[in-house]
């Protein structure tokens, strides 16, 4: 039982340790992709922003997909 | 799609370097039938005239803005997908050819498990680009992204079960841990590029 209960009490601190620095990431990374839609909008045309954030939307689909069980 | 490259006959923690190749094998396979698809649903694509391409797209992404904003609120619709684990036959000719055919699975993506609303948009999108190089470069983005996803992972994991000594699950668990964050980003992602749909091809 010893071993199982000090992996649960472990994997507790590893999640309150890593959660704020993914939230951070993760936005981060909304705003970059804000950023670059606004950017390309004004710029180049909503078009081109369209394909930006289409290709911007592949990788994030493919990261977030890591999450599923 | 870990434990499928680290080898289901190696025990936890104890996996040498055979991973590696498999892991090139999963990452090969996965780009290949990812940008394959990608370019076969662009070709169908440049079948559709400009005009009717244009519509669908405003329809599509105006669509996109409302199941991102309940996705990006918890309020998930049901999606429709396959939802299943990787099939366990899947190991039984070794594991090099388990990680291939992992890798072409994933690579594709739509008879796993889709988990997001934004998953539409890849194959959606390679499909309305109309051209075979438009379709295989976005369809590839998202392949490459999943194929490379074992080479971030496992060393992290590793990295992780050493430091704070969670072993190896410990890693996972934090990762499942984030889906919810996931969603999230997933939901403001979709909604972001239906509204630039909406306005770049509305005009």
């Amino acid at each position: 039982m010893a071993p199982l209960h000090l992996h649960g009490e472990a994997s507790h601190g590893l999640l309150r340790a890593l959660r704020p620095q993914a939230t951070r990431r993760a936005a981060a990374v909304g705003g970059a992709a804000a950023a670059v839609a606004v950017a390309f909008a004004l710029g180049a045309g909503a078009r081109s922003a369209v394909v930006v954030l289409l290709l911007l939307s592949a990788l994030v689909v493919a990261i977030a997909q890591q999450t599923l069980p | 799609m870990i434990y499928v490259i680290m080898g289901s006959h190696v025990r936890r923690n104890e996996a040498g370097s055979n991973w590696k190749r498999n892991g090139v094998a999963f990452t090969a396979a996965s780009i290949v039938s990812g940008a394959t698809a990608g370019a076969a649903l662009g070709a169908i694509g440049g079948h559709l005239a400009d005009g009717r391409r244009s519509t669908l797209v405003v329809l599509l992404a105006a669509l996109g803005v409302v199941l991102g904003l309940l996705e990006s609120i918890g309020k998930t619709p049901r999606l429709p997908q396959r939802s299943c684990e990787t099939p366990q036959s899947l190991m039984r000719g070794g594991a090099l050819r388990a990680a291939i055919r992992n890798g072409s699975i994933l690579g594709v993506g739509a008879t796993s498990r889709l988990g997001f609303w934004l998953w539409y948009v890849v194959p959606l999108g390679s499909l309305l680009t109309g051209s075979t190089l438009g379709g295989a470069c976005v369809y590839g983005v998202y392949a490459t992204a999943r194929g490379l996803g074992p080479w971030m992972l496992i060393p992290t994991m590793r990295l992780l079960a050493r430091r704070v000594a969670t072993g190896f699950e410990g890693g996972s668990l934090w990762l499942l841990g984030q889906n919810a964050l996931a969603r999230r980003v997933a939901g403001f992602q979709l909604v972001l590029l239906g509204l630039m749909g909406v306005i770049g091809f509305g005009r």
